[in-house]
């Protein structure tokens, strides 16, 4: 058994108090479970498509004194069984059940908040059927294929009042945190160019080689395939290189990093509850650049190249007084010996999810708002995605960020969004 | 234009218009512009592969329009392809795609059916409510609700009845889920304005017999409908016994819009809540920020269970002022820890002035947890002032105390007190302290001006002691900035073992690119060894990892390869390659390919190289003008030619060419490519460049092939002073065609054996194969200026690679 003293817990969550701005924290032992049917004092959580990453967020669950992880929904039996393995551990117990249908997992009315992190295709569908069935939501990014299923996504969040987190960690990470304020509060002057980083676009539409399909209880393809259009087996998908595949990436790849730095930019604009209005692709060989503009005059820079040696993710916010850079080493670098004097010290790295996912939990409890909800999701999703249909085409668009359309690009807005293979419905 | 789409432009003139043209397997990304759909179509309508025709849709989904519906409506009874003509479907524009979806309908089952209704939901034309209405009954549970979902995304007024009517009639699990379809209409109406609708929907919800989770759902839209109205249904969730309404009541609060006193009246509801309760809605009252509510929160903080009591805490660090503060500093100093913490975070928080002075005379007190509690306070809101008493600290009797003083002189120094850590940290060389002082040194750093900070090291670590020295040389590491970097290379070549290690290390993770001249003038002068390897190594890094030109990075390759005798550190040089691909790197990468032991590597790196950057097409091409004199060059009348702005010229716009001029190469050449650019200006023109050519002795004239230039001749092949022919060339009015009047123009000459031809612009002019077995393939080349004419002819860029 778990200790549960909340004094435990408390030390637990330092490292969240020194990172978040003003943490709230609930005694784990105050509130109820959710509608009354869990073991009094914990968050009971079940997970769907672990496997490195998602092992990564749910390790920073697990060990939570309020989470109890009771199970696991997974189209691969060894991932099943390698999830079940390590939560069983964890409870010192073998009570983690196992799931082939996510939809049996959402079916049991004990367990109140998931953690997704499937491939793209299936988030923002398996978010949608989980909020629909009452249950919170931890989705791993990018959270929506498309500008269609981001907005549809948020609406069904707001319809059936359940609490989002989408997994773009770096917004409860202190050094990020930091960079954003200097940008916000004119530390900087100010602002005039914000950098996201992105890596190798890539647009594929092409299909593997058919392989005979394993049994349905080995691998369930059909299931793997879920929401995205069919195509035959092969076993490269299933074993993570389905990147860069149109119809089970998002936005050309641009959304695996773009979907943490630009949402960075936008909150350091102040923009979160908007969009860009213009994305350009420049001509840099290799580079990737896309340019785009808010409305303000603001100036968004997404690149692959040309950074400090920060570590991965970096972002760059420019004042017309000074700069700062930062990623996922933790350090920051400004320009300025006036910025220096108030920079923080490194916490952790930018690709640890402990203090977002302590974010959720505690906000699971509170019914508060996540650091990344799903207002915040939408925006910035839609605004990756509308960079990278300006990429595909090959020009610049104007984008109506209330309207969420573009502007006199009639093949742009048919871009936003794609059919869902039935019977998958939501 | 991008240079992607650039791409795309060339493939697509390069493609032919049958319906299989390889395209459609390409990893090429869509859309394709200037695609026609009806060769798509045909695509659809042929027995092609199904990843063809899945690409087609996806073409089509982008550009298709009506014409190509009747082709994609087949499609929808295909299991595997329905999805993809439906994405296609669903975003044609116009009525027609709406009418052949409706129609589909009849004809199709299980999944195919499915999705096509979840397409006309998508679609959202009250028209086909009443299509849709039809499966409301079906036995098929499925179809039941996929039309229910799609009549309530359709949303309109007069998709209520059908869903209030399916709604009610149904039971269990049919119940539930349609349930949530009504949802989705509410959702949709409420978008539209038009909330009386959507609130009564709601309301139908709740009474209904589906599970409370969804009822709850539908209060909380009912809630929304009504902006500020909403409270009073609010506040009594609050208050109801089962604890889902009040979380969702916690829920929509932080959701609701508009200004009201929705914090003044659950603040005056607070005390007759269960504690649980109340401490839920103090985190609420903190978020929502409405400092009225103070005065009733305030007084919780002494009375109540602990958890309580902290609650009360958090939610001051949000909405406090300077009232609180007393509260707030008691709580700190009390002996409940998850108090202490809990107020020493708000007090750091909190943006009150009056909160330095107060906790700087808190370091006065005489209990051991207020003093702890206000050095935590102190350093986290960095209080300057509070140094001095820190510095007293830091001798107490207590250890934590002494500890956490150290720790906040780190937090609080100021530029000017920087030496004064620098010296307790040798002071405590040898002290239990000294790990915290060397944090503390460490977090000061961060924040001080670059340069003067590493001045101050650096001054220091001449006579520091050894263990101090080396967290010296650590810290202006970390410091950085060109001051640091000087003094950590100096320290790399001392005599001293210690130092050279810790600089070396150091170097090796050096945060800045400008620091790569310092370190290859440093593994220059090492003697060899493994302090020359790690410095090397630090260099080679900086090109693998730092932001550079791609020029500076290939030169740190080239410097690096060098220095290297390892292949250790060459393989570093090759994966820079590989990261970093460009020409010059191609170049490199090949003199490594028959180094024993990097042959293989080499040889991927030079793959994946060309893969990006392709063949150079100037390889093997040497220049025939140096671009400065007429080195390698002999006249005609050499006088008559003159070298302007990187390009030979001859002849001017005022006075007129007597006679024709040739500008002759020394050399003689047989099996060739010559390529060079030209610019004719005048009235009239005409020039050309001879090859394959020989002097006429005594004569200005010139004998052999020329490929010819200016007005009626552009591109052809001429036979000067022999045949005196034209050879070949295009129809004379395709001549002028790829000529860039008045501009520079790319001339390109290949002679292989009796095989000539001739590219202006890189559009092919001349295919000729001599049939005369007498006329000589070997001889000059010679520039010319016709005689007889006002004009000017300029050559530059001549180059020439020879076959055989």
């Amino acid at each position: 058994m778990k200790n549960k003293s909340s004094t435990t817990r408390r030390s637990v969550l330092k490292a969240t108090v020194a990172a978040m701005a003003v943490p709230w924290i609930v005694p784990a032992h105050v509130l109820g479970g959710r509608g009354g049917v869990a073991p009094s004092d914990r968050i009971v959580l079940g997970g769907i498509g672990i496997r490195n990453r998602g092992t990564k967020v749910l390790n920073t669950m697990l060990p939570q004194p309020d989470v109890q992880f009771v199970a696991i929904a997974d189209v691969r039996a060894d991932q099943r069984q390698a999830v079940k393995q390590l939560a069983d551990q964890q409870n010192g117990d073998t009570a983690c059940k196992m799931y082939r249908d996510f939809r049996e997992l959402l079916a049991r009315d004990d367990i109140d908040a998931v953690l997704i992190a499937t491939g793209d295709r299936w988030h923002a569908p398996m978010s949608m059927y989980a909020a629909e069935a009452g249950k919170d939501v931890y989705s791993e990014k990018p959270c929506a294929i498309s500008i269609e299923l981001a907005q549809r996504l948020a609406e069904t969040v707001k319809r059936t009042g359940c609490v989002f987190q989408c997994g773009t960690q770096r917004r409860s990470i202190s050094n990020f945190i930091h960079a954003i304020k200097l940008a916000q509060n004119g530390k900087l002057g100010k602002l005039q160019t914000l950098h996201a980083s992105i890596y190798q676009l890539e647009d594929r539409y092409d299909w593997l080689p058919a392989e005979p399909e394993p049994p349905q209880e080995v691998v369930d393809w059909d299931m793997w395939l879920g929401p995205a259009p069919w195509r035959p087996f092969n076993q490269a998908y299933v074993d993570g290189k389905w990147r860069g595949f149109h119809d089970f990436d998002s936005g050309a790849k641009l959304l695996d990093w773009g979907a943490h730095t630009l949402d960075l930019c936008q909150q350091a604009a102040g923009a979160d509850g908007s969009t860009p209005v213009e994305y350009e692709p420049l001509d840099v060989t290799g580079d990737n650049v896309i340019e785009c503009r808010y409305q303000n005059g603001i100036k968004l820079r997404l690149r692959k190249n040309g950074w400090l040696g920060l570590g991965t993710c970096p972002v760059r916010f420019e004042g017309d007084e000074g700069w700062v850079e930062t990623g996922d080493s933790g350090r920051m670098m400004v320009s300025l010996d006036s910025l220096r004097a108030e920079l923080p010290e490194p916490t952790i790295a930018g690709t640890t999810p402990s203090t977002h996912t302590r974010n959720f939990l505690d906000c699971v409890k509170t019914r508060a708002r996540t650091a990344c909800n799903e207002d915040v999701m939408r925006k910035s999703h839609i605004a990756c995605h509308a960079a990278a249909i300006a990429w595909r085409l090959g020009r610049k668009l104007t984008f109506d960020p209330v309207k969420e359309e573009f502007v006199g690009d009639d093949q742009a807005n048919r871009m936003r969004s794609r059919a869902m293979r039935a019977p998958w419905n939501i | 234009m991008t240079a992607r789409a650039l791409t795309i432009t060339v493939v697509v003139a390069l493609f032919l218009p049958v319906p299989c043209d390889g395209i459609l397997f390409a990893q090429q990304t869509l859309p394709l512009p200037g695609r026609d759909s009806q060769s798509l179509i045909q695509v659809l309508e042929s027995d092609r592969p199904k990843v063809e025709k899945a690409k087609a849709c996806q073409q089509l989904a982008i550009a298709g329009d009506a014409a190509a519906v009747p082709a994609l409506v087949a499609l929808l009874s295909d299991d595997q392809l329905s999805t993809h003509a439906r994405s296609a479907l669903e975003n044609i524009p116009g009525d027609s795609a709406d009418q052949a979806l409706r129609s589909a309908c009849g004809s199709l089952e299980g999944n195919n059916l499915l999705g096509v209704i979840l397409s006309l939901g998508k679609r959202q034309r009250s028209e086909s409510i009443m299509t849709l209405a039809k499966y409301l009954d079906s036995e098929d549970q499925a179809v039941c609700i996929a039309a229910a979902r799609a009549i309530g995304q359709i949303g309109t007024t007069e998709a209520v009845p059908w869903v209030e009517r399916a709604l009610t009639g149904a039971t269990g699990e049919r119940q539930l889920e349609l349930g949530k379809a009504a949802l989705i209409c509410a959702q949709r109406l409420t978008e539209q304005g038009e909330n009386k609708y959507a609130r009564s929907l709601c309301q139908t919800i709740i009474k209904t017999d589906v599970p409370e989770k969804i009822k709850l759902s539908a209060a909380y839209q009912a809630i929304l409908t009504q902006g500020e109205d909403g409270d009073a249904e609010l506040l009594k969730m609050f208050t109801a016994d089962d604890q889902g309404s009040f979380e969702m009541a916690l829920y929509a609060a932080r959701r609701r819009r508009g200004e009201t006193s929705l914090s003044i009246e659950l603040a005056s509801m607070l005390k007759s809540l269960k504690p649980e309760r109340q401490i839920l809605t103090l985190a609420l009252l903190a978020d929502l920020g409405d400092q009225r509510v103070l005065p009733s929160i305030l007084p919780l903080v002494t009375t109540g269970p602990l958890d309580l009591r902290v609650a009360v805490i958090h939610s001051i660090s949000k909405l406090g002022d300077r009232t609180c503060i007393p509260v707030l500093l008691q709580a700190a100093g009390s002996s409940e820890q998850p108090l202490v913490e809990a107020a020493v975070e708000a007090a750091i928080c909190m943006d009150v002035d009056q909160m330095d002075d107060a906790a700087i005379k808190m370091l006065n007190s005489d209990n051991t947890q207020s003093i702890l509690s206000a050095i935590e306070i102190v350093a986290g809101r960095k209080i300057e002032k509070a140094t001095k008493q820190l510095g007293q600290l830091r001798e107490n009797s207590n250890e934590p105390i002494r500890k956490r003083a150290v720790y906040a002189l780190g937090q609080v120094a100021s530029a000017d007190q920087l030496d004064q850590l620098v010296a307790l940290m040798i002071e405590k060389n040898d002290d239990e302290l000294f790990p915290d002082v060397q944090l503390a040194l460490k977090s000061a750093c961060l924040r001080m001006p670059q340069d003067d900070c590493a001045r101050t090291l650096s001054a220091a670590l001449e006579t520091a002691p050894e263990k101090s020295k080396i967290s010296l040389l650590e810290q202006l590491a970390f410091v950085g900035g060109p001051v640091a970097l000087q003094t950590v290379v100096s320290a790399a070549i001392s005599k001293d073992d210690a130092m050279q290690d810790a600089a070396t290390r150091v170097l090796g993770e050096w945060l800045t690119a400008d620091a790569a001249p310092n370190i290859l003038e440093l593994a220059r002068s090492l003697p060899g060894g493994k302090y020359r390897t790690r410095v090397l190594r630090g260099y080679i890094r900086i090109a693998r990892q730092l932001s550079m030109t791609m020029d500076e990075r290939m030169e740190v390759c080239r410097n690096a390869l060098a220095l290297a005798d390892r292949n250790e550190e060459r393989l570093l040089v090759l994966d820079v390659l590989r990261r970093y691909r460009c020409r010059e790197g191609l170049l490199i990468a090949e003199s490594l390919a028959n180094e024993k032991g990097l042959t293989g590597r080499a040889k991927s790196v030079i793959q994946r190289i060309k893969e990006d950057v392709g063949e150079d097409p100037e390889a093997g091409f040497v220049p025939l003008f140096d671009g400065r004199t007429l080195a390698g060059w002999k006249g005609g009348d050499l006088n008559f030619w003159r070298v302007e702005e990187g390009a030979i010229a001859g002849g001017d716009l005022v006075n007129k060419v007597k006679q024709n001029e040739f500008l002759r190469t020394i050399r003689q050449y047989s099996d060739f490519e010559l390529r060079l650019q030209f610019k004719l200006t005048g009235d009239k023109t005409n020039a050309g460049v001879q090859f394959r050519t020989a002097e006429i002795p005594g004569d200005h004239e010139v004998s052999g092939y020329q490929a010819d230039l200016g007005e009626g001749w552009w591109g052809c092949l001429y036979d000067e002073s022999r045949r005196r022919k034209m050879l070949a060339g295009p129809s004379a009015d395709e001549r002028e065609k790829p000529v860039r009047m008045g501009q520079w123009n790319d001339y390109r000459i290949l002679c292989e054996g009796k095989h000539i031809q001739i590219w202006l612009n890189e559009i092919k002019t001349v295919d000729y194969t001599e049939p005369d077995p007498g006329i000589s393939q070997t001889g000059i080349i010679a520039l010319q200026v016709h005689g007889n004419l006002t004009m000017e002819a300029r050559y530059r860029n001549l180059r020439i690679k020879e076959l055989r």
